[in-house]
């Protein structure tokens, strides 16, 4: 714990937790970091929120090469961005510049203005004695080198001039095909990519010197507060099973089925038919864990909150007043509202700041509609492996498309992630429609091989005895097995 | 610098101030003393003044210009012209008028301070 203390005290925050988390605890101190993306991606947000988590004693600098101050700080005031201790060395071409009628030409721009524009900046440098500098855009010093040679020379001079003296610099580059940025991306301790792929906004590090980083590529957004990122979770790799605690459906015929009941922090698919009452079944284990007082939430892509509440209510689920007493919070989830990665994120953050123990996605359908992103299955995978390792138990309900007939346990390939499988299903019995409850898998424990009648009423969910005098269930066809057999 | 370059006074003619500006502070910066003219009256009363060498952009001006080229050339001061744009006319132009060269911008420093003192010795 302590050499993990050590080593996070020696980084600077990006301003951005996402992004910290991803940088493993920040920026090094002293370093020069690259953030390359197209025009309105973020740049220039990322650079003031790293400004802004900087001390006042840290006296941040913001020198612009191309938006003007008083742009900037309405930008900053628009996103809550709190700009009050940072300085401003302004670049930007004034307006005048263009009124002008006069601008020179019997020199190139090159020879003209690269000192002033080098002075102005060490002076302020000098001068301001930063800690962390933002330069936005680090490629409009471009256009004052003669050639792409000294354009390289001087930018490393500049990076060692602001090393020299610890300053830790977060730059900008304006890359496009025509004026590719490898040089800089060479130059740099630290590459930060935004991009935008259809509605989505990423943001991928690519290199990352003298540290670890979580690879691959983070969802983001620009919103009202400035930029958030949402570190794709990746499976952990530790995992430690301390003992292993089933917990109860609260109704005993089923529990019975299940061999005393599910095991805490494993993953069970409920699977289905539309209507069956797969989604009841889950709060069923929801009202039994709010009796021993622990904390359930449910992750609805489909039903609206209130015909969740309503349901629960009529088959004697106590979902408000569970909900009052904050053992049950029931969230719906809109269609494209979340990436895959901030749901992950909405998710764990609930884990860790509520202690939830029981969490229910429903469903693993409205899962892959809702969100948006990549790899939504893999992501799913992470996040059930991440909810296992902090012992949470996680619910996955999984409609079946048929409702009749030959019996398929899930859609897709991800039967692989449950550790326990449970159906419910339509049944025929002498020409009437019944529901049967059974069993398919179970990792830790044996559990029963028969089905059992299942029924919700009004008065709870209700499990008969076992139906072992039917052949042929998993059809959805049975047949009766005369009393008295041969051959056993 | 020794003291012929210190108190040599050279004439520096552009209708851009930005650029006549650029051209004094780089004079000043190597020594030199300028007199800088914008418009043909100026130059005309800068012609009386004891020049060691001349630089005109002719950029922005007709050709009344040559005619203030003769003048110089006829108290066998040197003369530097300076053009937006490379061209066998005005290069023939410039050379009949007596002027020492003919360069196109933007111009290099390093280059334009090296013709200048070469033209001084």
């Amino acid at each position: 714990m302590s050499t993990a203390q050590s080593l996070s005290e020696q980084r600077l925050s990006t301003g951005i937790p996402g992004l910290d988390e991803i940088l493993s605890g920040g920026f090094l101190p002293g370093r020069a970091y690259l953030v390359r993306g197209g025009p309105g991606s973020g740049k220039t947000t990322l650079g003031m929120h790293f400004l802004r988590a900087a001390a006042p004693e840290e006296a941040p600098l913001f020198i612009t090469l191309t938006e003007p101050v008083a742009q900037l700080q309405k930008n900053a005031a628009r996103l809550g961005i709190d700009m009050q201790h940072i300085q401003f060395l302004d670049l930007s071409p004034s307006p005048q510049f263009f009124t002008e009628v006069e601008t020179y030409d019997i020199f190139s721009p090159a020879e003209v203005e690269r000192a002033p524009t080098a002075r102005k900046i060490t002076e302020t440098v000098e001068r301001l004695k930063p800690q962390r500098v933002f330069l936005d855009a680090m490629t409009r010093f471009r256009y004052l080198a003669s050639d792409a040679y000294q354009f390289r020379q001087q930018v490393l001079s500049f990076l060692h001039f602001l090393k020299e003296r610890g300053i830790t610099l977060l730059f900008t580059s304006e890359a496009s095909p025509e004026t590719p940025d490898e040089d800089l991306q060479f130059v740099a301790d630290g590459i930060i990519h935004l991009r935008m792929a259809s509605d989505t906004r990423f943001l991928e590090v690519t290199k990352f010197r003298g540290s670890a980083f979580a690879g691959g590529a983070h969802t983001c957004k620009l919103g009202a507060t400035g930029m958030q990122v949402f570190p794709r979770l990746l499976p952990d790799v530790r995992y430690e099973r301390l003992s292993i605690e089933q917990i109860s459906s609260g109704v005993p015929e089923l529990d019975a089925l299940l061999h005393g009941g599910i095991e805490r922090g494993t993953i069970t698919m409920l699977c289905g038919p539309s209507g069956v009452g797969k989604t009841t079944m889950g709060l069923q284990f929801m009202k039994e864990a709010a009796s021993r007082g622990e904390r359930s939430v449910v992750y609805s892509f489909e039903e609206e909150v209130d015909i969740i509440l309503e349901r629960c209510e009529a088959v004697t689920i106590p979902a408000r007043s569970m909900m009052a007493a904050g053992t049950l919070h029931v969230l719906k989830i809109e269609p494209l509202q979340y990436t895959a990665d901030e749901f992950a994120r909405l998710v764990r953050r609930d884990v860790q700041d509520n202690g939830t123990r029981l969490v229910m996605i429903d469903s693993i359908a409205g899962y892959n509609l809702a969100l948006r992103g990549e790899d939504l299955e893999a992501q799913l995978y992470a996040l059930s492996k991440y909810l296992q390792h902090h012992n949470v138990t996680l619910l996955l309900v999984v409609e079946s498309a048929e409702i009749t007939g030959n019996f398929r346990v899930t859609e897709g390939h991800i039967s692989y992630l449950g550790d326990n499988i449970i159906f419910i299903r339509y049944l025929e019995i002498h020409g009437e429609m019944r529901k049967a409850i059974g069993v398919l898998k179970k990792r830790l424990s044996d559990f029963e091989r028969t089905l059992r009648q299942i029924e919700i009423t009004s008065q709870g969910i209700k499990v008969g005895g076992p139906l072992s005098n039917l052949r042929g269930i998993l059809s959805g066809v049975p047949e009766w097995i005369p009393e008295r057999r041969d051959d056993g | 610098m020794d003291e012929t370059t210190q108190s040599a006074l050279i004439l520096t003619v552009d209708v851009n101030k930005r650029n006549l500006a650029l051209l004094a502070q780089m004079l000043h910066q190597a020594g030199y003393r300028t007199l800088p003219a914008a418009t043909i009256p100026a130059l005309d009363q800068a012609l009386e003044a004891p020049i060691s060498l001349a630089l005109i952009d002719i950029s922005g001006f007709g050709a009344d210009i040559w005619q203030r080229c003769q003048r110089l050339r006829e108290r066998a001061i040197p003369l530097l012209l300076i053009s937006a744009r490379q061209s066998a006319a005005l290069q023939q132009a410039s050379a009949a008028h007596g002027a020492c060269g003919m360069l196109v911008k933007p111009l290099v420093i390093r280059e334009l301070l090296g013709l200048i003192r070469s033209l001084l010795k």
